[in-house]
């Protein structure tokens, strides 16, 4: 009855862990093939731009990518972490960041808090609710062996539950923080404004803490044996429910934050935001390979150039297609991402 | 066990809506519905004979955006109906007319879908005439799936599109706003008048959707009969994660002037997006009634829109009407100000003088008295004086109703012959400030 | 301005309130019966569904306004063009992960919505398609002329009255099918499609046909929709369309097809009535509530009744 079969309603098998340096080596995708690979793939795309509309276009609208790919960034490496430990696609990610653009609102706005404290405050209340989420309805499913379905159309109800308690609150008028967004920096002949590029400094610091917290601490270290294997690592000694609860801390922290960066950059917020920005979180997250926090990161800033510099050949009305058109192209041609392993997808 | 639990959860549903109905039955806005023509006899005098059937009992329909897109324009248009109907009663008391009036209001959520369902239900309210919706697109929605199958005239107070005017709707759907056919050249003329010639660029944007291509598209091509140049249009969405790009692109080449055509939600990021390129000039962007409010609000930051011009339709600057439509509305406290809100106080007018002059609330017959009503020959008459107006239709006189926004004057195809246009600014205060009016008039 | 509820009771013991959310059931209905076959019955999860709608919607009022086909020759022609999008999504994704596969299939949702809101000349982007529902009004006048005096008023009976014969039909369709040879294999791939294959079974072919089945279910379901409101537009094909169809599954019951209309009457009711509070100040709060319910009520029933009303704990996919 108990079969390894993978039937799409049946909870989702661990592989077998192959060992911690072979767990280290999956991380990194197996080696620098697929990073050289990309980096020179992305090169040669920007040079046949720059010959095509001239560098000032080209690099200009990389800045703007970068601006995009940095929340698309945060949102990807915490919707990926979420994934990689409890196997669990969280359709209500986007939400999350659109709940901590809130918090930042009640903070900044309401309550008169400079951004920083707000931005703390969103970030340390979206980790709040994606705890209370975890202990309230996760483990308890976990713990009766809920199916994979179960468990997707849960997050769609958690995803509705708090975007349209949102918009009960407070309205689906736009919101804005107090900041200013007009500001821009000139620099070599290109702008950037300069709340954005506080948003890309932010973002690009928070990363690689968490990518050093990953590689080093002992935390991390444990969140990837989780993430290879649960059952293997509950053996081990690990302390498994403090694990997932520090990965819900980091991943609905980094949506929490990465909302308040997006609503800094681009001005406004509603309740729709986060759902907006879901699809092409997905797109990063399995662009980069999913499970894999280090080709989140490069898949969201990938996702943001590609964005940006498709505004040169398309009409910039189908940008936000792109995203879609990423995501269903890397699940047909390499489901695994660009640095995932084959395994994890099929 | 199971059928157990089907009709427990039949009998919630059914608890719930009686719970619903019962609270429901807490009154509406005045009592449409009860028995027909309870009034006192009034001592209104009219010397001239009445004909039969002043008499009768209308639900007037509001559809408003209350939620949604045009969100800031459903409070001050509930209340602008609200006043019609105040206003309206006094004056059938003063005319001694034995007719009553109620208002039913239903969200629309500014979406077609919603728009069509909410028409719907106000009629199986016992709604005959609809004052909305409000978005181009509800109204086309609506005109289609409801107005002419359910025989219930709609007038719209906000609906620009000119695809409107071309529908095929047996006389049932009207607007006091004029259509975009008009506001495109009316703001095609006025950046001409303002930039002192037509040998300019101008550059192009909307946003991506009925009311911002549509215009734009006929804005462009009355710039170029005139034989100006233009670049774009840079059509955008509104759920972009990224702005950046789109506004590099409108305010590149350094064009003369822009014209971008947007509601405030979305302008709220494009308007940042402008003015971090470091490049933007509010002071030479043009826009229309979309981005009109009496002042900036502050989901837009003020350098994006300081200075900038537009049109929007508008109500007659001077004159008795206005101001006392403007002290009136002071005087109810509640929303402020906003653009179509007088549009929508004529409309509701407009449902039941047409009723009073075809002698019944039925749909059709009130759809026949539109145009008669509101247009030459006849009596003419503002909201000012109401009670003599009603006390001539009751009479069986011919009667020209002139509303608040202007002379109106209905055409075959239900649009305004006749639209005051406003030129407003934006000070740098963020406070908006009509220049000048001017009447725009249909062609043909 | 006095805050008072509207008068809800006469519009809701209005028949006419009542036909709509018949209309509206009936064509959720048919759209679950789509999604019950993928997912109850197949073990696929296809979050997709609103795209099969949109695109058979689209395609019967693109054939009929701008290629001046009549609505008669155009609604199976549009789903088959329904059903081949089926079979092409199928196709490369169907082997992926099944969790890969939902994420693909709402992706294919919303660049179907998409290109309806932005390929102008052929959908009408955001300003939406009309003209398309004359044939269908002819017939539906036809229709109410037959019925009793006492209704000839309700315009909507006619298409009340077709679309629960189509539920009808295509729920006794697919039990049948259910029963059938093939119905056999499906129920052995949800159960354990390596077992399946195993036993030398075309897992794939199964699937892709279940997906094609589904895609004409929502294009079906497209079509009621078109005819209900004589306009299109995208925004009726918004992703929240499909998890609505979810609730209405879980709720009517996992591999139960009667349920299915069971839920949509049950889920469209509550729905609909909900829009008659007419407090200004909290009708936007009113309309958000409606969501967070459907939310709310997705994670219950998921949680404590996946089962829903009708189906059997036997039946109860959701375990392992």
């Amino acid at each position: 009855m108990a079969g390894p079969a993978d039937s799409a309603l049946a909870p989702a098998r661990r592989e077998r862990s192959r060992g911690a340096g072979a767990a280290v080596a999956r991380l990194t995708g197996g080696g620098r093939g697929p990073l050289a690979a990309t980096t020179a793939l992305v090169a040669a795309l920007a040079l046949a731009l720059v010959v095509g509309y001239g560098l000032h276009d080209v690099a200009q609208r990389a800045v703007n990518g970068l601006v995009s790919g940095s929340y698309f960034a945060l949102g990807a490496v915490g919707l990926t972490l979420v994934y990689g430990t409890l196997r669990l696609v969280n359709f209500a990610h986007g939400d999350l960041l659109t709940f901590g653009a809130y918090m930042a609102f009640m903070a900044n706005v309401t309550w008169g808090l400079p951004l920083a404290v707000a931005a703390l405050f969103a970030l340390v209340a979206t980790a709040a609710l994606g705890v209370l989420s975890e202990r309230v309805m996760w483990r308890p499913m976990r713990g009766r062996g809920a199916g994979l379905l179960q468990l997707l159309l849960m997050t769609l109800g958690l995803a509705f539950v708090i975007r349209y308690g949102i918009q009960m609150i407070w309205g689906t008028l736009p919101r804005r923080l107090d900041v200013d967004v007009t500001a821009s920096i000139g620099f070599l002949g290109l702008r950037i404004g300069r709340t954005e590029l506080i948003v890309v400094i932010v973002g690009f610091v928070v990363l690689i803490a968490i990518g050093v917290m990953l590689r080093r601490s002992s935390l991390g270290r444990q969140m990837r044996a989780l993430s290879d294997d649960m059952s293997l690592a509950e053996a081990t000694g690990i302390d498994t429910d403090r694990v997932v609860v520090a990965t819900w801390v980091f991943a609905a922290g980094l949506a929490g934050l990465a909302g308040v960066l997006y609503t800094a950059a681009i001005g406004t917020m509603t309740p729709n935001l986060g759902f907006f920005l879901l699809l092409s979180l997905f797109a990063a997250v399995i662009l980069g390979g999913i499970g894999n926090a280090y080709g989140a990161l490069a898949g969201g800033l990938l996702l943001g150039l590609a964005q940006e510099w498709s505004t040169l050949l398309f009409d910039p009305r189908w940008k936000v297609a792109v995203g879609f058109a990423i995501l269903i192209a890397v699940l047909i041609v390499r489901p695994q991402g660009l640095f995932g392993r084959r395994e994890r997808t099929l | 066990m199971y059928a157990g639990t089907r009709s427990r959860r039949l009998l919630a549903v059914g608890v719930s809506a009686a719970v619903l109905g019962v609270a429901g039955c807490g009154d509406d806005d005045g009592g449409g519905g009860t028995g027909a023509g309870a009034g006192t006899g009034t001592g209104g005098g009219a010397a001239a004979q009445k004909p039969a059937d002043t008499s009768f009992d209308q639900t007037i329909g509001v559809l408003l955006p209350l939620t949604g897109d045009l969100s800031p324009f459903g409070a001050p248009g509930r209340k602008a109906a609200d006043l019609a109907l105040s206003q309206l009663r006094e004056g059938m008391r003063a005319a001694g007319v034995e007719t009553t009036v109620a208002l039913q209001s239903a969200d629309t959520e500014s979406s077609p879908q919603s728009a069509v369902q909410a028409a719907r239900q106000l009629i199986s309210g016992g709604a005959t005439c609809l004052a909305g919706p409000w978005a181009s697109s509800e109204t086309l929605a609506v005109a289609e799936s409801v107005a002419a199958r359910q025989r219930t005239p709609i007038v719209s107070p906000s609906s620009t599109d000119a695809a409107i005017s071309d529908l095929d709707d047996d006389g049932f759907v009207w607007r006091t706003a004029p259509s975009d056919n008009l506001q495109s050249r009316a703001l095609a003329d006025t950046v001409e008048q303002e930039l002192g010639g037509t040998d300019f660029t101008l550059s192009l944007a909307a946003r991506n959707d009925a009311y911002g291509q549509g215009f734009i598209e006929k804005l462009q091509r009355a710039w170029e009969a005139k034989g100006g140049r233009t670049t774009g249009p840079v059509l955008y969405d509104p759920e972009q994660p990224n702005y950046n790009s789109e506004a590099a692109e409108i305010v590149s080449g350094r064009p003369d002037a822009y014209v971008i055509i947007d509601f405030f939600e979305t302008y709220g990021k494009m308007g940042g997006a402008l003015v971090r390129t470091g490049q933007f000039d509010a002071s030479r962007l043009f826009t229309a009634d979309g981005l009109a409010s009496d002042r900036i609000p502050d989901t837009i930051p003020t350098r994006a829109l300081a200075g900038a011009r537009g049109t929007r339709p508008g109500t007659p600057e001077s004159g008795a009407v206005v101001e006392q439509f403007a002290t009136i509305y002071r005087a109810a406290g509640g929303a402020p100000r906003q653009t179509f809100d007088a549009q929508n106080f004529d409309a509701t007018m407009l449902c039941y003088l047409a009723a009073l002059a075809a002698g019944s609330p039925d749909g059709a017959d009130v759809a026949e008295q539109l145009q008669a009503v509101s247009a030459p020959p006849g009596r003419t008459f503002t909201f000012m004086e109401l009670g003599d107006g009603i006390r001539a239709i009751a009479a069986g006189e011919e009667v020209d109703f002139d509303g608040v926004t202007g002379p109106i004057d209905f055409d075959d195809n239900g649009d305004p012959t006749a639209a005051t246009y406003e030129v407003y600014r934006y000070g740098d205060d963020g406070v908006l400030s009509v220049e000048r009016q001017f009447e725009a008039r249909a062609e043909g | 301005m006095t805050p008072v509820l509207a008068v809800s009771f006469d519009a809701l013991t209005s028949a006419g309130f009542w036909i709509g959310v018949g209309v509206l059931a009936g064509t959720y209905a048919i759209f679950t019966l789509g999604l019950q076959l993928n997912v109850g019955f197949t073990g696929i999860i296809n979050f997709g569904q609103a795209g099969f709608m949109a695109i058979g919607a689209y395609a019967m009022g693109i054939l009929v306004v701008r290629a001046g086909w009549s609505l008669w020759a155009a609604l199976p022609a549009a789903t088959a063009i329904a059903t081949a999008a089926g079979v092409l999504l199928g196709l490369p994704s169907l082997r992926l992960r099944a969790d890969y596969f939902a994420i693909v299939t709402i992706a294919f949702a919303e660049i179907v919505r998409y290109v309806a809101q932005n390929a102008r000349g052929l959908t009408g982007g955001n300003q939406g398609l009309l003209g398309f529902d004359d044939e269908w009004l002819d017939l539906s006048d036809r229709i109410l002329g037959w019925l009793p005096a006492s209704v000839q008023d309700q315009f909507l009976l006619p298409l009340l009255i077709v679309v629960w014969i189509a539920v009808a039909l295509l729920t006794g369709l697919l039990m049948l099918l259910q029963r059938s040879p093939w119905g056999r294999v499906l129920r052995a791939i949800r159960e354990d499609e390596d077992a399946a294959r195993a036993l030398g079974k075309n897992v794939l072919a199964y699937k892709l046909q279940s997906i094609a089945l589904a895609a004409a279910l929502g294009a079906i379901a497209g079509y009621f929709l078109a005819l209900n409101l004589s306009f299109l537009s995208p925004e009726s094909f918004e992703p929240q369309f499909t998890f609505i169809g979810f609730t209405i599954l879980i709720l009517g019951g996992l591999a139960s097809y009667v349920g299915v209309a069971l839920g949509s009457v049950i889920i469209w009711t509550l729905l609909e009535a909900t829009r008659f509070v007419d407090l200004p100040l909290a009708a936007e709060k009113v309309a958000a509530l409606r969501f967070v319910i459907v939310g709310v009520a997705l994670i219950v029933l998921v949680a404590f009744r996946p089962q829903g009303i009708v189906g059997k704990r036997e039946e109860m996919v959701l375990r392992d």
